[in-house]
């Protein structure tokens, strides 16, 4: 397990009268190259948890392992290299447009391979490769300022400058928060391509189920800091009542099957994507309408 | 770091202190500055805290937690200290080409006691009194002069929303930190080149965001009809009852008997 | 008087007369510093009735935000004419008249507070129109109470959450008495949850007391509930109707670069494989019961 949370607890403002709890015991596992969500209402633990994945936080007790890391949150996590960690692990933040400060995209991209004292050509071919990786054209781009961008075009770019510090594992929270529709499924394409083309190890957290339900490989639901419910998104949205107790909506899909089967329709509940449920529905009418009109 | 600071925080709370008018506490504080300084020995200036200490009972606050506040500053207070022993005077301990003097210990106690009284008061007024009070306050104290064209309503207004922002701003900075660090920027190093060359990263977008807030803000205040302190009228209410009267009563007399007791006689 | 939590005062506008928005022929463009013009509105044309929940959609950059600012003179246009309920935009001496008629509520939840607490930011708007102090009062407890904030007015408002801060927003906009609500993109940045917060706010808002709404999104689910929903794109009204109707034309919304709300694409879809559903299908409620009276039927 390239990733191995075990009994982490961090507090807040640890040792004032204002400390707060916002994670309790919580074990989780994440294998390479697998394409995880996150998901939990706000202020159930989800930020602070990737927090601890490239070392901004330090466990106040637990042990958060990423591959040879180990952050104990004691004495012995001062001979970790925390650059290596957040060179392994790339965060990518809400909103990581509003951290873009160069004058040229090239030159924003190239701000972290720089940080890590590369020679000006590998730097070149770095940001170049960054930019392909989130399928923005260098030549037409790199010059431009990141400000004359489009929305969606500044989020790419911006994912772009940790993808080129060569992370091999990548969190991204909320990455489509904001967006409109077409930004939003080209940024979600784009994601898929990371981890199926580029064999990133990718963790996304998200209030937005119908898009983990389609992407993930497996889901973990946090609330109040622990995780309550894990396993694949067939296996998470398959207990609705669960997850409507958690505060969580489920996909539109999920909640159709539901409520067909709850009119005694004998259909599947475990099924989410739009193409398998149509077809399940069309199974269980029976089809005298035949396979597509026209 | 920032968390420790006592000075400019405010704790609500129901008190004697917290209910009394924002003016009177900051004529209050200012009565009290001015006295202290003309307060010219060191039991006068001792007798001095007997106010602060009045004030801190009847404010329900924690002492121990104003005598936190004092802690950043305990390294001005004894640098203070230790600049006065040298008065000349009668000597007492010979170190060197250096004399600590009588002179000096009573002098470098009167000004650190001072400053201690001081720093105490300024933090009663903040710690009693919310932010918006105060600005609000300094306002209606301040509206004389603007028969003399000082902007008093703006400035008023730009601290009330430096106030509401300062949170927002801090969360912030935090945030880009985080972002940059994990693009390899580096808060914490101890090299001074690499922590220098870390600000223009944060300070970019911070400036950035802090424009773009700004217009933003403006238009929504535009829109809730904001023109100005013009016809404006508020929803604070600002009342000086007897307390407020008798307790500035006596502040006066405070000063007025300090006065005395430097000058008079 | 007192209309269930909120006083009658606060709306302020008698009934009959000319009550409503009218947009006429209204056109604009961004002025860029070097002296460049990007178009941003080109003919528009629309009445918004008193009362009328509207939903505007569009995707970035179609004009919806330039024509919201629009209707309370925050921008006045180049050709054409605004006029709330008989008051023209580009009158000076009724702009404050008008942005009393029509309160607006915007995308950034942290950049439209300007108080440091949440009853001195509710009273803002009150305070600036010069009301005596007790009517500010009076205001302040009102507008909380309908949105629900009563019980966290001495916060600081930075320390409200996302839904929160949007609901104190509406409470800000609220005690200024308007009779129209413009949202701009006002639920954008909230996560699905809050949204439902504020949304439910509004709806109470406009169900309980009349309030006209003007919701821009980019959010197809918000305008299924609407009285008329308006698709924009570069500049125009590319389509206006009933939900239902605008729906329907799933072609001219994917040229508007808009995705049907999941449930009604969810329909087009099983209508595609063959499924005799009547679209469009706006609520999961009514797919359910096509389907289970075409299984019944079948």
């Amino acid at each position: 397990m390239p990733i191995k949370i075990h009994q982490l607890n961090y507090v807040y403002q640890l040792g004032t009268p204002l400390a707060r709890q916002a994670l309790f015991n919580l074990d989780l596992a994440i294998r390479e190259g697998e394409l995880v969500g996150i998901i939990g209402r706000t202020g159930s633990g989800k930020s602070t948890l990737i927090q601890h994945l490239n070392g901004l936080l330090k466990p106040t007790s637990g042990t958060v392992v990423v591959d040879e890391f180990v952050l104990t949150g004691t004495k012995r996590d001062r001979n970790l290299s925390y650059r290596e960690l957040r060179q392994r692990v790339g965060v990518v933040f809400q909103y990581p447009e509003q951290q873009l400060f160069e004058e040229t995209v090239f030159d924003d991209i190239a701000f972290g391979p720089r940080n890590l004292g590369l020679t000006p050509d590998v730097v070149e071919r770095r940001v170049q490769q960054a930019l392909e990786m989130v399928g923005l054209e260098p030549a037409e781009i790199g010059s431009r300022s990141p400000l004359q961008l489009s929305g969606g075009q500044m989020r790419r770019v911006a994912l772009a400058g940790v993808l080129a510090m060569h992370p091999q594992k990548i969190v991204l929270d909320e990455p489509t928060a904001g967006l409109d529709p077409g930004s939003r499924e080209s940024i979600l394409d784009q994601i898929v391509v990371l981890n199926r083309r580029w064999r990133l190890t990718v963790i996304i957290v998200s209030h937005q189920m119908e898009e983990v339900a389609r992407l993930a490989d497996r889901l973990f639901v946090l609330d109040q800091g622990r995780v309550v419910l894990q396993g694949t998104p067939a296996e998470v949205f398959g207990a609705p009542e669960k997850v409507a107790e958690l505060g969580l909506e489920l996909p539109v899909t999920a909640c159709l099957l539901h409520q067909l089967q709850g009119q005694g329709w004998p259909v599947r509940t475990d099924i989410f994507e739009p193409e398998a449920v149509v077809a399940e529905i069309v199974r269980v009418l029976g089809l005298p309408f035949g396979g597509g009109e026209g | 770091m920032l968390r420790d600071l006592v000075l400019g925080q405010y704790v609500p709370l129901d008190s004697a202190v917290h209910r009394l008018d924002a003016r009177t506490k900051i004529l209050l504080t200012l009565i009290y500055s001015v006295a202290v300084f003309v307060l010219p020995t060191l039991p006068a200036v001792a007798l001095a805290g007997l106010p602060v200490v009045l004030g801190t009972a009847f404010s329900r606050l924690s002492p121990a937690y104003l005598v936190r506040g004092l802690k950043p500053l305990w390294l001005l207070v004894v640098f203070t200290f230790l600049m006065h022993l040298f008065t000349p005077g009668q000597v007492l301990v010979t170190c060197g080409p250096f004399s600590v003097t009588l002179e000096g210990v009573s002098q470098g106690l009167l000004v650190a006691l001072r400053l201690v009284w001081l720093v105490t008061v300024a933090s009663l007024l903040t710690l009693t009194t919310s932010p918006i009070a105060l600005t609000d306050g300094l306002e209606r104290l301040l509206a004389p002069a603007k028969a003399v064209k000082v902007p008093v309503h703006e400035l008023a207004m730009m601290t009330t929303i430096a106030l509401r922002f300062v949170p927002t701003l801090l969360e912030e900075t935090e945030k880009i930190m985080k972002a940059q660090t994990a693009r390899g920027a580096d808060f914490e190093s101890r090299s001074l080149i690499r922590r220098v060359r870390s600000v223009v990263p944060l300070l970019v977008p911070l400036l950035f965001s802090a424009f773009r807030r700004a217009e933003e803000l403006a238009m929504a205040m535009e829109a809730r009809c904001y023109r100005g302190g013009v016809g404006r009228t508020s929803f604070r209410e600002a009342y000086m009852g007897k307390t407020d009267w008798g307790v500035l009563g006596a502040g006066g007399g405070f000063l007025i008997l300090a006065v005395v007791w430097r000058w008079g006689g | 008087m007192v209309v269930g939590g909120i006083p009658a005062f606060l709306f302020p506008v008698t009934q009959g007369g000319v009550a409503l928005i009218i947009i006429e022929n209204v056109s604009f463009a961004y002025r860029t510093q070097s002296g460049g013009e990007t178009p941003a509105l080109q003919g528009v044309n629309l009445t918004v009735r008193p009362g009328e929940w509207i939903t505007i959609l569009g995707a970035n950059g179609s004009g919806k935000s330039t024509l919201a600012k629009h209707l309370n003179a925050l921008l006045l246009p180049d050709e054409g004419r605004v006029t709330v309920e008989g008051l023209d935009t580009a009158d000076r001496t009724s702009l404050y008249a008008i942005r009393r008629l029509v309160g607006m509520v915007f995308q950034n939840p942290d950049n439209q507070l300007v108080a440091p607490t949440v009853e001195e930011d509710v009273a803002f708007g009150p305070e600036n129109l010069g009301l005596p102090r007790m009517e500010i009062k009076a205001r302040v407890d009102q507008a909380l109470k309908a949105v629900g904030l009563s019980a966290l007015r001495h916060r600081p408002s930075h320390s409200l959450s996302g839904g929160q801060k949007q609901c104190l927003a509406v409470a800000g906009v609220l005690a200024i008495g308007p009779k129209y609500l413009v949202l701009d993109e006002a639920t954008a940045m909230l996560d699905p949850a809050a949204r439902q917060e504020v949304l439910a706010v509004v709806r109470q808002l406009h169900l309980a007391f009349g309030m006209g709404v003007i919701m821009i999104t980019h959010l197809m689910e918000e305008a299924v509930t609407a009285d008329r929903v308006i698709i924009m794109g570069r500049g125009r009204i590319l389509l206006a109707g009933d939900p239902d109707s605008v729906f329907r034309q799933v072609d001219l919304l994917t040229q508007a670069n808009l995705e049907l709300p999941p449930v009604a694409e969810l329909a087009c879809r099983l209508h595609g494989q063959g499924v005799p559903l009547d679209l469009p299908v706006l609520t999961l409620e009514k797919l359910v019961r096509e389907l289970c009276r075409l299984r019944s039927t079948s």
